[in-house]
């Protein structure tokens, strides 16, 4: 009960947790859960999806290899014609009246080929588009789960957690427009790569209250960090020897969720459940003290792994119930409120490119021979993501997913175990936008700020000559004029589970 | 993997004008297949080329712009190029030393008459249409004459010797001028100001003068932002005081409505290269590569430093060393209310800069630029008594450069 109480106030505990992205998209991968694991009864990993249904799982310890193929493809669409290119040389570039951009672009020609060292220059490293993109990688997971049974069975705890190998976790935030031309140049999928290596470690907790109704609650856990990196730049032409200090401070943050459970008859059973919004905030701040005395300061809050509030509404029903055999079909409805997402710069999309709320079903049978049992899911996601037609370019896709497994129970001296083995394929739908026309003027005013941004207004000059290359639009954003994404996602997972 | 999307590769090889490089990642479509060599390919698109999905992230072919990694920004007018003026200003045969006495004598927006007048001192130049014609209404043949002695008695006495004429208008420039120019440049949007001092001797005749002698006896460069750089080129000075004169720059002062109107010729000074080869604004400034001989024009080494053209020290949130050889036209035309002591008149001017090396980080390889604001560009001109600034050249610049934060406040001052 002790550990109860601890699981409800880490709960209500209204702090930044460690998100789920991953979790969400395979569901759970060891036992009988599926896509469908907050509806259907299956494991430990209750403790995330349905926290009520840890009170129908069997107690006991579950290890597990997952390994995960992300095949995401962006294709950028040809640039058609110079005259939409920056110019190199453009840095003291200002409007007419003499006031800078608010940004200055890299030569596209210079970004796309690079520039050779001479007696003026150093070199500069090409970073040709989508030369750097993502969604390409293979990550292994460790499993792992616990389901312990209280008081007679009327309280369940268990935990759950995904943990990446190799790297353990990586984020990484870029920007979803002409702004990543100073980086990557690339697009990246913006619900996939890096969110696919967040660490996943939920808490949960079920009470039976009746033998037809029980009440569940967790929460993910995770970190909120915040660091300040005081500089000293001994000179602004020689960064490399800057003088750096640290002040980082670690919060444990949570997410709660709560599941509910109910049982109107033998067969039937009904879930509901909901999953706040959960995301890593990662504080990054630098002051710069210049030798004469300059101090200037800047800094951003990077959101990493955001997932919206979740509600979901499911339902199964047991077709066949008899001792050597049961047949069970399952339906989920779930609903993301996406509408909310910010992006990993803090950016909430803004109309007319805001995200939509999504709804997402969700049908299933499992079947069980003897000792034998085998699960079969099959969801459809639609992207939250408008197309991509103006300024931003977050690339997502439509999704379908289908899950397939199965599970061998078998006694060891004594023991009952299952093994268990689940294969996931999830295609993202083919998807082409094409940018809208930016209108530019004389007066190199933006006009249309949801567009893709003309990086070279029209009355740009330098030293008071115009600069004739500026009329009309010139951009470096990677996703211009168009681009299409796609591709597929492939998991599988083989897993142990003891008794206790 | 199912292909998706359209694949329309409309491309039409029209004409070969250009070199692209085009590296081993792109996509191999029709002539643009090839692994990173220099192909020499321009294709007009007709149509955008979509995308494939795939095995991977794919870029359709396009335009990155023509090849020109490193060259500078598209602008209307090159920075040798005038603004209103003629390209060549005629600066002529230096003599020993390297001071320009020849005047302009071809394709001079300037009157014909001080190009005629002065002229009479060279005798290559005596036979000029300009020479002879004499088209200034006021002098004449014999007023050719009589400048071009007036000419000679200014560099012999160091007078203002503006002999052969008649008695000073109101708007005669004649005599001896400390010239401050005020400038103003932009780096990555941090302002620079310049000073630059230099020495006239003013020889005029009617309406139109000549410098019958002129040198620039020093210049500073001050950042004012935080992180804006300021310039020294002292040890340059003393070479761009015999170097880079402004000797045989013409103009004209009028009486109009009671005030003065003041035409400077539009004038091109070069430091640290062949003068007068690269005052020619048609002649690219020399590279690092390009050092001068004995036979050929390029950059020369005026501080001694054994460094390329002339040092600038760097100091404030970059330092370092730039070697560099510019370019900088002015040229004035501005109504001023009398020219009896003290006038500020706006100043119309440009620069290359030409960084042909530096010595610390790649910022110092940054150019700066005009600044937009023209009113951040003037000039001050404050006429010298005649116990000022004497002496020999050197002599006369340390006075001009202690005189001028007293004689040109505005122009000397941020």
């Amino acid at each position: 009960m002790r550990a109860a109480v601890w699981t409800l106030a880490v709960a209500l505990n209204p702090a930044t947790a460690r998100a789920s992205p991953l979790t969400d998209l395979v569901g759970d991968t060891s036992s009988a859960g599926g896509l469908q694991a907050g509806t259907v009864p299956g494991g430990a990993a209750a403790a995330y999806f349905n926290p009520a249904l840890l009170n129908d799982a069997p107690a006991g310890a579950t290890v597990g290899f997952t390994v995960l193929n992300q095949r995401f493809d962006v294709a950028l669409d040809g640039r058609p014609g110079t005259q939409f290119a920056v110019a190199n040389g453009l840095e003291n570039a200002g409007h007419a009246d003499g006031t800078r951009f608010d940004n200055y672009p890299i030569g596209t020609n210079q970004l796309q080929f690079g520039r050779a060292m001479d007696a003026r220059h150093l070199a500069f490293a090409a970073r040709p588009r989508q030369a750097a993109g993502s969604g390409h990688e293979t990550t292994t997971y460790e499993v792992f789960g616990l389901v312990v049974k209280l008081f007679k069975e009327h309280l369940a705890l268990g935990i759950h957690g995904l943990i990446p190998n190799g790297q353990f976790t990586q984020m990484r935030a870029f920007f979803n427009d002409e702004r990543e031309q100073y980086f990557s140049n690339s697009l990246h999928p913006e619900l996939c790569s890096d969110r696919m290596t967040a660490v996943t470690l939920a808490l949960g907790a079920g009470l039976k209250l009746t033998d037809g109704l029980s009440l569940g609650v967790g929460a993910t856990l995770g970190l909120k960090a915040n660091v300040v990196a005081p500089t000293y730049v001994v000179d602004a032409g020689h960064l490399e020897n800057i003088l750096i200090d640290m002040n980082a401070s670690v919060n444990i943050g949570i997410s709660p969720h709560f599941g509910l459970s109910y049982k109107p008859s033998d067969r039937l059973h009904f879930t509901a459940t909901v999953h706040t919004p959960q995301q890593v905030e990662l504080g990054t701040n630098f002051t710069f003290l210049l030798a004469n005395g300059v101090e200037q300061s800047s800094g951003v809050t990077f959101v990493l792994d955001y997932t919206p509030l979740q509600l979901g509404l499911g339902g199964s029903f047991d077709l066949v119930k008899e001792t050597e055999q049961t047949l069970t079909l399952a339906a989920t409805v779930g609903y993301a409120r996406w509408s909310t997402y910010v992006d990993r710069h803090g950016t909430e999309p803004a109309s007319p490119y805001a995200w939509s709320d999504t709804v997402s079903p969700t049908l299933g049978m499992r079947y069980r021979w003897h000792d034998l049992s085998t699960l079969l899911d099959v969801t459809y996601k639609p992207t939250p993501v408008p197309k991509q037609t103006g300024r931003t370019n977050y690339v997502d896709n439509d999704r379908v997913s289908s899950s397939i497994g199965a599970a061998y129970h078998f006694t060891v001296l004594g023991t009952d175990m299952q093994l268990g083995a689940q294969v996931q394929v999830h295609h993202l739908v083919e998807r082409h936008q094409v940018k809208l026309e930016t209108p530019t003027n004389a007066e190199g005013r933006n006009l249309a700020p949801a567009l893709v941004k003309d990086e070279v207004p029209d009355d740009a000059q330098i030293g008071g000559d115009p600069v004739t290359t500026a009329q009309g639009l010139q951009t470096n954003n990677a996703g211009w004029p168009g681009f299409a994404s796609g591709g597929w996602i492939l998991g599988a997972t083989l897993s142990l589970t003891v008794a206790l | 993997m199912s292909s998706f999307g359209r694949v329309v590769d409309d491309l039409a090889v029209t004409h070969v004008n250009a070199h692209a490089t085009l590296p081993r990642w792109r996509r191999a479509t029709g002539a643009y297949a090839h692994d990173g060599a220099i192909v020499v390919a321009t294709v007009a698109l007709v149509g955008a080329s979509a995308c494939r999905l795939g095995g991977g992230d794919t870029v359709g072919v396009g335009y990155y712009g023509a090849v020109q990694a490193g060259s500078g920004g598209a602008r209307n007018t090159t920075p040798n190029q005038a603004s209103g003026g003629s390209h060549s200003q005629g600066n002529g045969t230096p003599l020993a030393g390297g001071m320009i006495t020849k005047p302009p004598t071809t394709a001079s927006p300037e009157p014909s008459g001080p190009t005629g007048a002065s002229g009479s001192s060279n005798p290559s130049a005596a036979g000029s249409p300009s020479s002879t014609a004499g088209s200034t209404p006021g002098i004449g043949a014999a007023g050719v004459g009589a400048a071009g002695a007036g000419a000679a008695g200014i560099a012999a006495a160091g007078a203002t010797g503006a002999t052969g004429t008649d008695a000073p208008g109101p708007c005669d420039l004649s005599g001896r001028w400390l010239s401050t120019v005020h400038y103003v440049t932009e780096a990555l949007g941090q302002q620079q100001v310049t000073h630059s001092i230099l020495y006239y001797e003013i020889a005029q005749q009617g309406d139109s003068f000549t410098i019958s002698k002129g040198m620039q006896c020093s210049d500073d460069t001050v950042g004012l932002g935080s992180f804006a750089a300021t310039v020294d080129t002292r040890a340059s000075w003393a070479a761009v005081a015999s170097k880079a004169g402004y000797t045989g720059r013409t103009g004209s002062s009028t009486a109009v409505n009671g005030s003065c109107q003041i035409e400077f010729q539009k004038w091109y000074a070069v430091r640290g290269a062949t003068v007068p080869y690269y005052t020619d604004p048609a002649n690219a400034l020399p590279t690092v590569d390009q050092k001068a001989t004995d036979t050929a024009p390029g950059w020369e080494d005026w501080d001694g430093d054994g460094n390329p053209g002339i040092t600038g020290v760097v100091s404030g949130a970059v330092t370092g060393k730039v070697f560099i050889a510019p370019r900088l036209w002015t040229t004035i035309s501005a109504s001023v209310p009398d020219v009896s002591s003290l006038f500020k008149v706006p100043l119309q001017w440009n620069v290359e800069q030409n960084v042909m090396s530096f010595d610390g980080t790649p910022l110092l390889a940054g150019e700066a630029v005009r600044a937009t604001d023209m009113s951040l560009h003037f000039v001050e001109l404050a006429r010298l008594a005649p116990d000022q600034a004497t002496g020999d050249d050197q002599a006369i610049c340390a006075s001009l450069i202690a005189l001028a934060p007293t004689l040109t406040p505005t122009a000397a001052g941020m």
